[in-house]
Parts: C-alpha cells; sequence; structure tokens
C-alpha cells in the first residue's frame, strides 16, 4: 500500500484520508488508533492527571462510580464505563463483564473459573474475571 | 445465566439427551430383543426422561456471588435435584427397580460425571487457545 504524507501549515487541521477498496482489519485497526486519544483525563483526591492508553490496565464500575487501574495506581474517572468504553482504542481494550473492560496487552494468562467463566491473569499481579457472556466478543476478538 | 439463555441451553441439553437415549435403547433392543419397536408408552417415556434430565437446569438462573464454596454447592445442588427428578421419571415408567436401582444410580453418576469432565476439558482448551493467541500478541509487542 502507497503511503503518503504531507506537511500542512500550523493553522489547518490534521486529517486522514485512506483511499482504499474494502474495509481490511488493518484499517480499521489503523481508524480505531486514531479515533481515541492517546491519553485520558483521570483524578486522585480530585487532582487531574494525563494517563497514557497503554498504561492502564483496566478500567471498572463499582457503585456507578468508574475507577481506572494502572500498574500501580488507582484513579477515579469522570466518565462512564461505556463512555470511557467509547474513547479507549478498541484494538486494546475489551469488555469482559458488565463492571469490567480490560487492556487485552495487560493480560499474561488465561484460566477457566468455573461456571463458564474464566480468569485473567494481569501483568501486575491483578486477577479480573472473564464472565460467560463476553467469552464470545473474546473468542471472537482473537479470532477464534 | 438468565431465563432465556437457561431455556435455550435446556433445549439444546433436551435434544442431546433424547437422541442420546433414542440411540442407546435402539441398539440395545437390537442385540437384546431382536429388534423390538417401541411402543407409545416407552417413547413417551423417553421424553419425560429426558426432560426430567434438563429441568433442574433453572436453579442456574438464581443469581448467586460466585465464590467457589457457593458455585460448588449449587453444582451439589444440581446434581441431586437432577438425580431425584430422573430417578422419578424413571420408576414412573417401570425403568427401574430395586434390582437394578443400584446400576441405575452407578449409570447415572457416570454420565453426570463425564458430561462435567467434557465441560472441564473444553474450558481448559479454550483457555490454551486464548493463551497462545495472547503470548502471540505480546511476541508482536516486544518485536
Amino acid at each position: 500500500m502507497k503511503i503518503i504524507i504531507q506537511d500542512i501549515s500550523n493553522g489547518e487541521e490534521e486529517s486522514v484520508i485512506f483511499n482504499i477498496r474494502a474495509m481490511s482489519d488493518n484499517i480499521t485497526r489503523a481508524i480505531n488508533t486514531l479515533k481515541s486519544p492517546e491519553s485520558l483525563t483521570v483524578y486522585i483526591d480530585g487532582q487531574a492527571f494525563p494517563l497514557t492508553q497503554s498504561d492502564i490496565f483496566y478500567a471498572e464500575s463499582v457503585d456507578l462510580k468508574t475507577f481506572v487501574y494502572a500498574e500501580k495506581k488507582v484513579y477515579r474517572s469522570k466518565l462512564k464505563l461505556y463512555e470511557l468504553e467509547e474513547l479507549l482504542n478498541k484494538n486494546d481494550f475489551l469488555r469482559i463483564s458488565k463492571q469490567v473492560i480490560v487492556n487485552v496487552r495487560k493480560i499474561r494468562n488465561i484460566a477457566p473459573a468455573g461456571d463458564s467463566r474464566f480468569l485473567a491473569a494481569l501483568a501486575n499481579g491483578e486477577k479480573v474475571i472473564i464472565s460467560r457472556q463476553y467469552v464470545p466478543a473474546l473468542k471472537e476478538r482473537f479470532g477464534l | 445465566m438468565n431465563v432465556k439463555e437457561a431455556l435455550k441451553f435446556m433445549s439444546v441439553l433436551f435434544c442431546v439427551v433424547t437422541t442420546a437415549e433414542l440411540f442407546f435403547v435402539s441398539l440395545l433392543n437390537m442385540i437384546f430383543a431382536s429388534g423390538a419397536l417401541f411402543t407409545p408408552l416407552e417413547m413417551l417415556g423417553l421424553v419425560a426422561v429426558a426432560l426430567a434430565s434438563v429441568l433442574p437446569t433453572f436453579i442456574y438462573v438464581i443469581k448467586i456471588k460466585k465464590t467457589r464454596r457457593s458455585l460448588i454447592l449449587r453444582d451439589v445442588v444440581h446434581f441431586l435435584l437432577t438425580l431425584g427428578t430422573v430417578v422419578a421419571a424413571l420408576v414412573t415408567f417401570g425403568w427401574v427397580n430395586t434390582e437394578n436401582a443400584l446400576v441405575t444410580l452407578f449409570m447415572f453418576i457416570f454420565i453426570y460425571a463425564g458430561a462435567h469432565i467434557v465441560q472441564e476439558i473444553r474450558g481448559r482448551s479454550l483457555a490454551d487457545k486464548l493463551n497462545e493467541k495472547l503470548n502471540a500478541i505480546h511476541d508482536g509487542d516486544k518485536k
């Protein structure tokens, strides 16, 4: 595929045009990456921090509050979990239960957890449950 | 499992159990009864036993806290309920009497355990495939 990169002046808005015959997985991945912001605004004790998407391990909704988990720190997000899901890069993040969205790249291992559920062990040692209802989506993501 | 999922699963299980029953009873008829035909009552019995074996699946609709202990307890309750309903159906249609009760019990345990083992193997197999894909993703990240 030919790739053309053009320099534009400071005032112009950056844009990407794909001239394609049909959508492919690579193009879909590129669009997902371009659509999602590189970092999100999260909070600790009301203080705002930018958090790069690749640093997020998982996001969880608890009692209508959304928490974002990095390797060691836990942040609050002002967004609802479904709003956060819209922003997160769909190449990397996947809903694995009603309450949890996980960064697939941070999963180290998956093991059966009974009742047709699975347990995902993350790179930071934490474990999250993959609900039975979300297993088909996981299989589809992994091309199974 | 919600009601819709339970009904879907029960429908599939009912068809599988009925087919398996038909297959084995036909096989036994061919071997031991010189190809005897099913009576309508026996056909009804086959359907009733299949129905009795799938009805207890409804306990999976009840929401419980998913700890290891409660999941095991629920499986034990499901086993006992299924044993009760299946034996009741078998006794009703005269397929079980005091002479073959022990054999029937062992057969039931064998089939029930077999189904659980198959489910466990499928779960592990899927986990292995998912882990293979995960490793491929991690290998790609390292490059």
